[in-house]
């Protein structure tokens, strides 16, 4: 077996990169202790600037929701050639998957559309109506298009089994998967993983420090500590119960 | 490390459809079209149910070129 090179350059820069962050950190807590006042201030002015989209947080959700029904027709249309022709099926594959992206991007953007046009909105009731209703269409659209979407994808792949509106969908999916597909999810899957617990180490970070100069309320950092903790130990039981 | 394999010469004799032969593997279409793509190395037991279906021992049906054989 080969040894193992070791490369002195990376502990130079595991060094330089620990005081850099340090240093980053020194610089914006000492910002911050110099600014207690202005940050809650500036807290309210981006909540202000958030809440004046209002409705419009909507717009984005609309037409990702419009694209996707529009390459999810596409793909159906293709699905009749897609029996003989190898260019076809790759092709209903590709706009079909872009269809799950656009019904999987829905919900949680929904959500946060939801909650920002209804910043300020207590005392406009009809925005806040509104807001609901839009939520209410858009989810409705969603579910749809996802149930319509899967039912296009068995016509390519008649051995998957799941019902979008069964709790077990996911499982049932899973289960009807190949050995290749599998792999692709654990690709896929180890990726997501990679880039969540990068961008919540990051956030939790931030919020400690503006928790630590009394910025923002310690809530904030429980919450985003808690999501990175909840990522981390689910991925590393899963990685221990999997060994025999 | 790329492996060779015949399957879509074995599959066409055979007068088979890449659906076909996933059913008779359980493996989906796509699956088929990696492998006969040399995009995905299929397991030992998959390649193994490949071989049965075309009733040939597993090396005429996946094969390392010359200069990747150890």
């Amino acid at each position: 077996m080969k040894k193992e090179r070791t490369r002195p350059w990376v502990y130079v820069k595991f060094v330089l990169t620990i005081l850099l962050a340090a240093l980053f950190g020194g610089v914006l807590g000492y910002g911050a202790a110099a600014n207690q006042d202005f940050l809650p201030y500036l807290g309210r002015r981006i909540n202000g600037v958030l809440s004046l989209a209002g409705l419009w947080w909507f717009l984005p959700l609309y037409l990702v929701l419009t694209a996707g029904t529009v390459v999810h027709l596409r793909g159906r249309a293709l699905l009749p050639a897609a029996a003989e022709d190898d260019g076809a099926f790759r092709r209903a594959d590709r706009l079909l998957s872009l269809a799950m992206l656009a019904t999987g991007a829905a919900t949680p953007y929904g959500l946060m559309a939801l909650g920002l046009s209804f910043a300020g909105a207590w005392e406009r009731p009809a925005r806040m109506f509104l807001a609901a209703g839009l939520l209410v269409v858009s989810m409705v659209w969603t579910v749809v298009l996802q149930a319509r979407t899967v039912a296009a994808v068995k016509v390519i792949y008649p051995e998957k089994r799941g019902n979008v509106f069964d709790a077990r969908f996911r499982k049932d999916w899973y289960d009807s998967c190949d050995e290749a597909e599998r792999q692709e999810i654990g690709q896929c899957s180890y990726r997501a993983f990679q880039t969540v617990s990068g961008i919540l180490s990051v956030v939790t970070l931030a919020l400690c420090l503006l928790t630590i100069f009394q910025a923002i309320a310690p809530v904030w950092v429980l919450l985003a500590g808690a999501l990175w903790l909840a990522a981390v130990l689910s991925y590393q039981l899963a990685a221990l119960s999997s060994r025999p | 490390m790329p492996l060779n394999n015949r399957l879509k010469e074995l599959r066409a004799a055979r007068g088979l459809n890449q659906q076909e032969l996933g059913s008779l593997v359980g493996a989906s279409r796509q699956t088929v079209s990696l492998i006969e793509r040399g995009d995905y190395n299929p397991s030992v037991t998959l390649a193994l149910r490949i071989a049965r279906v075309f009733e040939k021992p597993l090396e005429e049906v996946f094969y390392l070129t010359e200069e990747e054989t150890l």
